[in-house]
């Protein structure tokens, strides 16, 4: 039962937000306001967290896993479909890293759409993210995960479109949306796969099928893999699915730390682990996943690396990051990819909120060439930025050091991991740290470039903004200290996070590592800081002392113009994928058939379809006759059917 | 051959004649008469059948009274306009092949099943409509059958007929605009 | 189940709405007396008036008949009969259907009542047509031989043709009357022959006996009895799949939708397309295994299903108008329920699928035009994207209502439509059509698109500067509305007691 309120606490709040949404709206006065709204809203999520806190350290503490049901939805053929949530270790992560974050995100909120007209919603939306979120990861089912992971989608594309009087907004949450359904195609097409040949969708039972005796040949495994990996791509903005994530920070900024950086997009990363008794089945897709992973995390620190707009430059680090968490993955670390999910959490949202903060003070300015000096004018918001800048790049003793250092370990040594990736990766780590400390130095060093007039409205956020920047720094810092690993600790420090996730991540298959001497390994720890040193250093000396106006975009250069256009990504699907689908269905559904024979003579436009079309409009006289001809062709076409048997 | 499948055959062809003539014709008044030959046949393929009662039917009340009725409705379309006059339609061009296909499949499939025109034959002179008894399609055994098995169909014929009524009523009420029924 | 000759006691429902017919006939026949009798006191015009008297007039009359139903299950303790030498199966899990289809006829007299005045259509003669269209889909649904079948859906398609050019001053509500009685007589040309081939086939018009007399072995292949049988199933299929709109036989849907008051649409493509639905169910899908037919049964259905779900979810993209697109939108839902039935397992299953989605469709469609309906004012009416362009901000609470509706005819969870559709494709699943379910599914993805896209114009759109946004506050449509949304959202948390109620009439169709 708890866990079935820990799920519905967040709806109620999401439902009761909602109704007052259309009564204020139909009634124009107000039941209650904003304030009400944000106490509500983070109230739910704080007492989810609270009671998942019981759950997990109470509750769970002696047992595997907790498997509570709360009523039969529906029974279709071999298909059972019922409500049950089940509580083991990874899901525990997952859930105290979501209520967590999201009470913290909650908070802030309070402060960041303050003097908003539709913030009631706004809480209402954000209320049922956390619902949809907490369905995909306490779900035991697939039904059950996938209605969260369209949910999540869902409240996803409402708050990218949530200023939806901005066109270009509502087209960013209109991308979003379809490119996830591409995605969730493939979730789909797995989900069907595997139920046509294991007749269950719990996961329990998938992972055990796989485990212990696969039906399937090796070449479906592997396809079943693929086509779920397709749907974590799409979630989690993976090549070649990336494309929604940058374009989605139109959104609210608590909004884009939330989901767009802290939980849902790593939702692909949670679902690969969840199902690795798949995964481990499946080597080529753990290839697929280690590859994918590896060039995501390197071509995205690319393309940070001359962005100009604060938050674009945070949704290509996260991306990234997503990049390193399926480098995890695909080396059959999935304990690894869970705790850098955590850290990432901590820091990414903390960097999120600290630049919601930066334009908050701004004036709404999200341009960082026309930023700089903000460091004595909002000294929290600077520190806290900071602290999180040293924990992606990797300094120790901050987290993403202990969680990334671990990765490239288990890429270079484990069975599925590879020498070359582990290169990429390398890189790509380079790059974070030199992009991040590019946009601290940009951001907070230096001289003012903006206007006047945001100089004088310069000033430092509200507490309800600063309170969650902190605790989310300080998380920032330590979260990482919970798996340190056993070398660098000497065996003194437990590996609390390896320890607890032990059991959960080796129950369906072992990954074993290659054996190499502690030296290597010690080398290789070196080699990362040594990494984030260098990163910093030349952003250090690039950035650090910058002087006037900087170049307009325009005016960039070969490699720099490349990657500032994002490797023409976006231009390229437009014109490969959406253009020739738009054209497809406008020339020929809508033309031949609708125009050109339906409306005929009557519209007679000869344009695109030239001669067979003008053929086609000669034949049309009216258009009962054309009607009836496409029954005499359906009844010749049926008849025809009787060749089967006669 | 009997006298009675040749006569059988006889309507038959005149019935699709009659009909083919009604698609082509260029005066309505010839389609109509195309129309009345394919009824007056279809009366005699039920005669032939034993269906007199069925036949007598068909006479009165298709050869009858909805001829007259259609009769009238071409004596008050106007005539003049070329709209009415012409032929085919272009689509025509197009729908004869596929109706032409369907039946050739049908006609194809049932030869390939009789084996050959021998086959029909003797399938025509065994038919057992042909040679039912004289008391079959007689006036009693169809008031029997309506009154009986079909009596609740006959009665809900009525009921159809009244919402075709309702229907025609509805439809035809003209400037009510604001008034409700003029 | 007990073979009768006639007990009133399985007809109640429908001699109460013969009764009714005659009430409201009488009740136009004095319309003047009445009008001067009651109308004392209000500002009303005298249609607008006289139009709500008739309206809840049916109304209570409605009411009456569903009491009827549930009370003749109870008369006659749940069991079925058939009644009056093989011309209607009544009672049982039938009662579950007729309920449905009365509740479609209710939820359209509802939307009707202002929208009649709107259009200056004269309500009587409205409310009349619509009882006999549903007297025509409840004897539909319970017919039991082939005469029946006939006229009843002939019963129940004139009131429609009439009901379509209603709006008379509009030609195209005339031009769509025109082509709907035009193609629909050649529809049931088709529907003639098949039954025509049936009884040459088999000797019976009986539904039950031609379909064991076509069974396998009892029918030998090769031989002229099995083709006419097979043209005849085929002929069939092809009447009745014009009714419920399969491509090709679909082309007069986009244009009578549009063209006919937006209530009338909304009950042609519930009730008619349900009760089509059923009788499609009844022959095709039956627990007789048609043998050596069902191959051909497999590839046609199965074919036509699937170029209609690929055609309509395709055709829909490119509509700006709203009618249209949800006409696109019907033609495509009636291919995902025809695709249920097209693996022929004669199961029960197939058939409680089909019609489990048909129920829920009657209140997603319902609601989607009730929300068009309730923006729709005297001279301003609501059909185009353009006219639903910034509807949130003014009527947040249609909105919702609409949202809700695209979502489940989307197939998102948790409304009724996803549930639908999972029914529907653990059927292709479980007959190991993969490719099929794939190539569906891909589509649904696709219909996603013009799904959104409404709420996308209503949510994020400026409107027109020179259109105002209005509504008629009709109370009845929000009833409606109100209905219609808790039943998708209901149906889609708590599935289980309509998925019974599906299985009992399925199970009571064969």
């Amino acid at each position: 039962m708890e866990l079935f309120i820990i799920v519905l606490l967040p709806l109620i709040g999401a439902v009761s937000n909602g109704i007052v949404t259309v009564i204020n709206a139909a009634r124009g006065k107000q039941v209650w306001g904003e304030k009400t709204a944000g106490v509500i809203a983070f109230g739910a999520v704080a007492a989810s967290f609270v009671i998942s806190v019981y759950m997990v350290f109470v509750k769970l503490a002696h047992s595997e896993a907790i498997s509570q049901t709360a009523y039969q939805w529906m029974a279709v053929g071999g298909l059972k479909l019922s409500i049950t949530f089940m509580l083991d270790h990874i899901s525990a992560v997952m859930l105290l890293v979501v209520t967590g974050v999201s009470s913290v995100i909650h908070f802030y909120s309070i402060g960041y759409i303050h003097g908003d007209e539709s913030s009631v919603r706004y809480f209402s939306y954000l209320n049922l993210f956390v619902f949809a979120m907490l369905l995909l990861i306490l779900g035991d089912s697939m039904p059950l995960m996938f209605v969260g992971w369209e949910g999540v989608g869902l409240c996803s594309y409402l708050l990218i479109g949530f200023w939806y009087k901005d066109e270009e907004k509502a087209i960013a949450g209109k991308k979003a949306f379809i490119v996830n359904r591409i995605g969730d195609f493939g979730f789909l097409l797995g989900m069907f796969l595997i139920f046509a040949n294991i007749g269950s969708l719990t996961i329990a039972d998938v992972n055990h099928y796989f485990h212990a005796n696969p039906g399937m040949t090796f070449f479906w495994i592997n396809v079943t893999a693929i086509c779920l990996f397709i749907g974590a791509t799409g979630k989690s903005a993976q090549i070649p699915l990336y494309v929604w994530l940058p374009d989605a920070m139109a959104g609210p900024t608590p909004v884009s730390a939330l989901i767009h950086a802290a939980t849902m997009v790593t939702a692909g990363v949670y679902m690969v682990c969840r199902f690795h008794g798949l995964f481990l089945a499946a080597p080529i897709a753990m290839h697929v996943v280690l590859w994918i992973g590896a060039l995501t995390a390197f071509f995205s620190a690319t393309i940070a690396i001359f962005q100009n707009d604060i938050k674009k430059v945070l949704a290509y680090s996260t991306v990234s990051q997503l990049g390193f968490m399926f480098m995890a993955a695909g080396a059959g670390a999935f304990a690894i990819a869970l705790f850098h999910l955590m850290t990432h959490a901590f820091f990414k949202a903390c960097l999120f909120l600290g630049s919601g903060s930066v334009i908050h003070g701004m004036s709404g300015e999200q341009d960082i060439r026309f930023m700089g000096g903000l460091k004595s004018k909002m000294p929290h918001t600077y520190w806290t930025f900071l602290v999180a800048t040293i924990a992606i790049a990797g300094f120790p003793p901050f987290a993403a050091f202990f969680s990334k250092d671990e990765i490239l370990w288990n890429v270079f040594a484990s069975e599925y991991g590879n020498k070359i990736v582990w290169v990429i990766g390398a890189i790509a780590a380079l790059f974070t740290a030199f992009y991040m400390f590019r946009l601290v130095y940009l951001t907070f060093f230096g001289e003012f470039r903006g206007t006047h007039e945001q100089e004088h409205h310069l000033h430092e956020s509200p507490k309800t903004m600063t309170v969650p920047l902190m605790i989310l720094a300080v998380l920032s810092t330590i979260g990482g200290w919970i798996g340190i690993p056993k070398l660098l600790s000497l065996g003194f420090i437990p590996n609390v996070l390896e320890h607890y996730l032990e059991h959960a991540v080796s129950k369906y298959g072992e990954v074993h590592l290659h054996h190499y001497s502690h030296s290597i390994e010690y080398g290789l720890m070196g080699l990362s800081v040594a990494i984030a040193i260098a990163g910093w250093f030349f952003a250090k000396r690039k950035y650090a002392a910058i002087k006037g106006q900087l170049p307009d975009p325009a005016t960039y250069k070969g490699i720099s113009k490349l990657l500032y256009n994002k490797y023409w990504i976006d231009e390229l699907y437009m014109k490969i994928v959406v253009n020739p689908l738009k054209s497809l269905s406008t020339n020929v559904f809508l033309n031949i058939t609708d125009k050109r024979l339906i409306d005929g003579v009557a519209n007679g436009s000869a344009s695109s379809w030239g001669r067979v079309a003008m053929m086609f409009s000669k034949l049309q006289t009216g258009n009962i006759q054309s009607y009836g001809f496409y029954m005499i062709v359906g009844a010749a076409l049926a008849v025809a059917f009787i060749w089967i048997i006669f | 051959m009997d006298f009675n499948i040749f006569m059988y055959l006889t309507y038959g062809v005149l019935a699709i004649v009659g009909a083919l003539g009604l698609l082509i014709a260029k005066h309505p008044l010839r389609g109509a008469m195309g129309l009345l030959v394919t009824m007056l046949a279809l009366a005699g393929m039920y005669a032939q059948l034993h269906a007199h009662t069925i036949a007598v039917f068909q006479v009165i009340i298709y050869a009858g009274a909805i001829m007259v009725l259609i009769i009238y409705f071409i004596m008050l379309l106007d005539i003049q306009s070329q709209d009415y006059i012409k032929r085919f339609a272009p689509l025509f061009w197009l729908g004869a092949p596929v109706v032409a296909v369907i039946v050739g499949i049908f006609l194809y499939k049932l030869m390939q099943i009789l084996g050959s025109s021998a086959g029909v034959m003797s399938r025509l002179s065994n038919a057992p409509a042909l040679q039912s008894s004289e008391s079959y399609g007689g006036m009693k055994a169809f008031s029997t059958s309506l009154l009986t098995t079909y009596t609740f169909a006959f009665e809900y014929v009525s009921t159809l007929l009244f919402a075709a009524i309702v229907a025609v009523i509805a439809i035809v009420q003209l400037d009510w605009k604001g008034q409700g029924h003029a | 189940m007990s073979e009768l000759f006639f007990d009133p006691a399985f007809l109640l429902g429908e001699l109460g709405l013969a009764a009714l017919i005659v009430v409201l006939t009488l009740a136009d026949a004095f319309r003047k007396p009445l009008y001067q009798l009651f109308n004392g006191t209000t500002q009303l015009s005298e249609l607008e008036y006289r139009n709500r008297q008739a309206g809840w007039l049916t109304g209570i009359g409605f009411v009456i008949v569903a009491a009827l139903f549930i009370y003749t299950n109870k008369l006659t303790g749940g069991e079925p009969a058939i009644l009056l030498h093989n011309s209607l199966k009544a009672g049982g899990g039938l009662l579950i259907g007729k309920l449905v289809i009365l509740i479609a006829g209710i939820l359209t007299l509802l939307l009707s009542i202002r929208y009649t005045s709107i259009e200056s259509i004269p309500g009587i003669d409205y409310y009349l047509l619509l009882c006999f269209s549903l007297l025509g889909a409840l004897t539909l649904i319970a017919a039991e031989n082939f005469i029946m079948l006939f006229l009843a859906l002939e019963m129940m398609s004139i009131p429609i043709y009439a009901m379509v050019g209603l709006k008379r001053y509009n030609p195209r509500s005339d031009e769509s009357a025109i082509k709907y009685l035009l193609l629909g007589g050649f529809s049931s040309g088709f529907l003639l022959l098949g039954i025509s081939f049936l009884y040459g086939a088999t000797g019976s018009l009986v539904i039950s006996d031609v379909l064991t007399s076509l069974s396998f072995p009892t029918i030998e292949l090769a031989t002229p009895q099995a083709l006419f049988g097979a043209l005849g199933l085929i002929f069939l299929f092809i009447g009745l799949a014009f009714k419920v709109s399969l491509v090709p036989f679909h082309a007069w849907t986009p244009d009578v939708y549009e063209g006919a008051a937006t209530p009338i649409t909304a009950f042609m493509s519930v009730a008619v397309k349900l009760s089509a639905f059923a009788v499609i169910l009844k022959i095709f899908a039956g627990s007789t295994s048609f043998g050596g037919f069902d191959s051909i049964l497999v590839g046609m259905l199965g074919f036509f299903a699937l170029i209609t779900v690929m055609y309509g979810n395709s055709v829909a993209i490119v509509q700006t108008n709203v009618k249209r697109m949800l006409a696109y939108s019907s033609i495509a839902h009636a291919g995902y329920m025809a695709l249920a039935i097209a693996p022929m397992t004669h199961t029960v299953d197939a058939a409680k699928a089909v019609l489990f989605y048909g129920i829920g469709y009657v209140a997603m469609n319902m609601l989607a035009f009730g929300v068009l309906i309730y923006l729709t004012r005297q001279n301003h009416y609501c059909e185009t994207l353009d006219d639903l362009k910034g509807v949130a901000r003014k009527f947040p609470g249609a909105a919702a209502m609409m949202t809700i509706a695209m979502f489940s005819l989307a197939g998102i969870p948790p409304a009724v439509g996803f549930v639908g559709k999972i029914q529907i494709f653990m059927q292709l699943i479980n007959a190991h059509m993969y490719i099929t379910a794939v190539i569906a599914l891909l589509f649904s993805f696709v219909a996603l698109y013009f799904y959104i896209n409404v709420l996308v114009v209503m949510y994020m759109k400026e409107p027109d500067t020179d259109k105002t946004i209005e509504s008629s506050h009709q109370f009845p449509v929000w009833v409606a509305m109100a209905a219609s949304a808790l039943l998708i959202i209901l149906l889609g948390i708590l599935p289980t007691p309509l998925l019974n109620w599906s299985q009992q009439w399925a199970s009571i169709l064969f």
